[in-house]
């Protein structure tokens, strides 16, 4: 009952349903009172349906509950009781004649309370099929009604698809009913069809088997369903948005109809919701266009009928005027004087007033310069200024513009590899494939790696600077990994390495000075290369392992 | 070093005040501005120019460096939202302005801004944060964006993988910029900054604006003009400020539920100061058959965006959340503020009694003190010059 959403839904409809419920309820309650008199007669209230609106009935009436009242003083007590007794009785006659099942079965009952109202039923359906409220109720009302006075003038009422009883004039009751049905028909696509809708009677027929299990009196209609709709208003606008924010994931251009998601805000009148498909989109923007068009033009056209009138008035002023010199004896003013008389008033007061703006206009502009000049010099400073947080940037590219560099997609580990390869000196590279079959005892010495000149390790270090500083710059140079290395060939291995052998690149990676005995097996290693290679070139890794297994 | 030092000092000691002769354009016709863009101004409500958008929009347009601080539902997001609109090149399918925001909601909600005063316009507005997918973020900056909005986590993985590119970019925005630049999130912007085109326009906009924010300032930005609201003039006028003095923290439960009915009234957000407090607090509630719900930035993405979308729908009336709503969030129905903890620091004050009385409407703020807790507000009654009474018994009239 806390659910604030129940405050804002009273609405008409169900103001009226409520309205309706008490009128029910006065009813029943007089009906009530004419049973206390002839207690045989007494009607189950739910069926009965109708109001009498006859005056000579009414008057009837009102002397009988007259009586009625008497008796009631004379006593009260007995009469409660039977109207205790007679409600229950009453209460359950309904309910066996609305359950069509196994509570008013042959064996419980002599009477069968049903049996009259599944031939109703019967009939009702050849009658009138579209009939979309429990058929009991209804048709009996109407049937009866119809049959007893016919009098179009009299109430009726009905349950309408909602569970909710609804009163009409008997005249426009087929009118009723057919918009019920309508309604009926658009809940199942208004309303999530797999949610729980079952109390929306869509068919006619479909809670007759539930109640014959529920024997408990239904929950007022209108408050049950109130309830349950807006659940389901609410799951299914979930549901919509879902739908829409995939949508928008799909489109290459979102607008603010797409991402509205029935906000409650107040827009401004010129607000216009445009549709959220692009091509009528399109076209409602350019109707919107034409149609502003079309109201420039016509302020245009009136500005212009305005002038014309005024010039209209202007003229009938003129030949009034005439007309008095003419009886003065007076030449007329000619259209072009008077036309030149006026202007030149205005001109007069005009150009004292032109003259003044004239002037502030001047002061302004001056001091407009001034603060333009003043202003000028600023943007001149903020150019050359450099923020802090700007430094790095200017640092990085001081001798071009700035450019956008985009950094560097993170690496996959085959990638960095091949990164670090392009980067790395050659010397320091490990040894090629087949070099390093060559580490045998048996190979001579290899050359003395100490006569590197100490400016090699300067070089090495500046230059692995810049490959710091620049982190996202490819060297150009040296990407391919075999490519020989100028700089190696140039200051890399005292000895020049044989030339069919230069793919190879430098031998030995750190070698100390007191591991004599290697480097003398490395220089023995490289003579025999050359000798070698002077024999015929290496082609391939299987014709040298042979060679130096052997 | 030694006068670097003495600059820093000088700084701290200077008081700063809004540039002189910052022009005050009465209309937004008088502004010069597109005619489309005119026209969606129009058609989202605006008519005539708040304070600070008569004074900031000219200068950002300009191109000039700006900060632009303003009391809360006066109008920041839709100044700085015209000037991106005026000074934008819809014909250049690039990223031309980068606009960061401390949630991903308020990330959101400029996006919606942009592109409603941009319906016009047909201008593309990408929303960049985290808690969603990838892919589909990837796929949108490939279309080509005009505008990204979004949380600087996401911005900056888009454009470390390169699917964000910069060369365009000629504005950065910080929303909320006092708490941009706060320790949490200094760190993240300066790695977006990084990225852009050196001396690229920056604006600063926030309800709020420490000194120590102004102060550093000059790191990245270049002559700022600067629009600048005194503290005493922070608290609007609009929006009624009230204190319930409770005597332990078990009272301020009941005293919430006795609100309840004046809470449906609107529209009305409470706050706590931790997520746990929230979910104690909102099953708490539930327990006792009120219809509330809840939000706090340790659920899941898409739960808090269902969260959003139905009370800005109107459908939730109650929501209990944390700071995360704190600062920016405008939805039109708040009308009523509830501190169920005080917050934090003087700031967040402001920016929470901020979230109710929306551009010129109607507000009142509620905050619930403990004995100790008295202390805490005198101290925020006195900074801010404002006045924070018992609540009365006919609060709901105010409302």
């Amino acid at each position: 009952m806390n659910d604030p959403n129940k405050a804002i839904s009273v609405n008409l409809s169900s103001l009226l349903s409520l309205k309706a419920e008490l009128l029910r309820k006065q009813h029943e309650v007089k009906l009530a009172k004419a049973a206390q008199v002839s207690a045989g007669e007494h009607k189950p209230q739910k069926v009965v349906i109708e109001k009498e609106k006859p005056k000579s009935n009414s008057y009837k009436e009102v002397s009988r509950n007259e009586d009625a009242k008497v008796y009631e003083e004379e006593d009260h007590a007995q009469l409660a009781k039977s109207r205790r007794v007679l409600e229950a009785k009453s209460k359950y006659y309904d309910r066996m004649s609305r359950s069509g099942g196994n509570l008013n079965s042959d064996d419980n009952c002599l009477v069968m309370f049903n049996r009259k109202r599944q031939e109703e039923d019967l009939d009702d359906d050849d009658d009138e099929p579209q009939t979309c409220s429990p058929p009991g109720r209804v048709s009996s009302s109407s049937s009866s009604s119809s049959e007893g006075e016919g009098n179009d003038d009299d109430e009726v009422e009905y349950v309408d698809c909602l569970g909710r009883t609804r009163k009409c004039l008997r005249k426009v009751l087929a009118e009723e009913k057919k918009r019920d049905k309508q309604l009926a028909h658009s809940m199942p696509e208004r309303i999530d069809t797999t949610k729980a809708n079952w109390m929306i009677d869509t068919k006619g027929d479909v809670e007759e088997d539930q109640e014959s299990i529920n024997v408990k009196p239904r929950p007022p209609g209108s408050i049950f369903s109130d309830d349950q709709s807006t659940a389901t208003h609410h799951t299914e606008q979930l549901l919509n948005w879902e739908r829409k924010e995939q949508e928008n994931a799909e489109k290459p251009d979102v607008h603010y109809q797409d991402v509205f998601f029935d906000e409650a805000r107040t827009h401004g009148v010129g607000y216009y919701a445009f549709s959220t498909d692009e091509e009528e989109r399109a076209k409602q923007q350019r109707e919107l266009e034409e149609a502003r068009k079309a109201t420039t033009e016509e302020q245009i056209r009136r500005d212009e009928l305005r002038a014309k009138r005024d010039s209209m008035v202007a003229g009938r002023v003129l030949a009034a005027k005439n007309r008095i010199r003419a009886r003065s004896g007076l030449p007329p003013i000619s259209k072009e004087d008077y036309e030149r008389e006026l202007q030149q008033k205005k001109d007069e007061s005009a150009a004292e007033a032109v003259e003044r703006e004239r002037k502030e206009r001047e002061k302004k502009e001056a001091l407009e310069k001034a603060r333009e000049a003043e202003e000028a010099e600023r943007a001149e400073l903020r150019k050359d200024y450099v923020r802090d947080w700007d430094k790095e940037k200017l640092a990085e590219e001081s001798d071009e513009e700035w450019e956008y560099k985009a950094e560097r997609l993170p690496m996959s580990q085959a990638e960095w590899n091949d990164k670090q390869r392009s980067e790395r000196r050659e010397e320091f590279a490990p040894l090629p494939e087949p070099l390093k079959r060559s580490n045998f005892s048996s190979i001579p010495e290899p050359p003395p790696l100490w006569d590197i000149p100490e400016q090699e390790f300067s070089n090495f270090n500046s230059s692995k600077k810049q490959f710091q500083r620049r982190n996202y710059t490819n060297p150009s140079d040296d990407i391919d990994d075999d490519a020989p290395s100028t700089s190696s060939g140039s200051r890399g291995a005292a000895i020049p390495p044989p030339p069919g052998l230069n793919d190879m690149g430098p031998p030995a990676a750190k070698v100390s000075r007191s591991q004599n005995e290697l480097e003398r097996s490395i220089e023995a290693g490289l003579k025999f290369l050359r000798n070698c290679c002077d024999k015929e070139a290496i082609t391939n890794k299987a014709s040298w392992t042979a060679k130096a297994d052997y | 070093m030694a006068r670097k030092n003495a600059q820093a000092e000088d700084l701290s000691n200077v008081e700063f005040e809004t540039s002189e002769d910052v022009e005050v354009i009465p209309t937004f016709n008088a502004m010069n501005l597109k005619e489309e863009l005119l026209r969606g101004i129009y058609a989202y409500g605006f008519e005539k120019p708040s304070a600070i958008q008569q004074r900031s929009i000219k200068p950002i347009v300009k191109g000039r460096d700006v900060i632009a601080q303003a009391q809360s539902g006066t109008g920041k997001t839709a100044t700085f939202s015209i000037s991106i609109l005026q000074s934008l090149d819809t014909s250049l399918r690039e990223t031309q302005v980068l606009c960061l925001s401390p949630t991903r909601e308020l990330a959101v909600q400029i996006q919606k801004v942009i592109l409603a005063l941009g319906d016009m316009m047909n201008v593309q507005c990408h929303v960049c944060i985290g808690g969603t997918n990838l892919g589909e973020d990837i796929r949108k900056l490939d279309y080509g964006q005009h505008i990204v909005s979004g949380t600087p986590g996401r911005v900056f993985d888009m454009i470390k993988r390169r699917v964000l590119r910069t060369r365009a970019i000629k504005m950065l925005v910080l929303d909320e910029a006092d708490e941009m630049l706060n320790k949490g999130f200094k760190e993240q912007i300066y790695d977006v900054y990084r990225y852009l085109p050196p001396a690229t326009q920056v604006v600063l906009i926030s309800a709020t604006l420490p000194h120590e924010i102004l102060e550093m300032t000059s790191k990245f930005m270049t002559d700022p003009i600067r629009i600048l609201v005194k503290r005493d003039e922070l608290t609007l006028e609009g929006i009624k400020q009230f204190f319930v003095a409770v005597e332990r923290e078990e009272w301020k439960f009941d005293t919430l539920c006795d609100l309840y009915d004046t809470l449906t009234i609107t529209q009305a957000v409470i706050f706590c100061n931790t997520k746990r407090k929230v979910d104690w607090l909102t099953e708490k509630m539930r327990e006792a058959n009120f219809t509330v719900s809840s939000m706090h930035g340790d659920m899941p993405q898409k739960e808090r965006d269902e969260i959003m979308k139905e009370f800005r729908a109107g459908q939730s009336r109650v929501l209990i959340t944390t700071d995360v709503w704190a600062r920016g969030i405008d939805v039109q129905q708040v009308s009523l503020v509830i501190n169920y903890d005080l917050p934090n620091n003087r700031e967040l004050y402001i920016h929470r009694i901020g979230r109710s009385g929306r551009f010129g409407r109607k507000g009142v703020a509620i905050n619930f003190v403990k004995s100790d807790d008295i202390r805490i507000l005198r101290d925020i009654e006195q900074y801010y010059s404002t006045q924070i009474d018992e609540m009365p018994m006919n609060v709901a009239d105010l409302i």
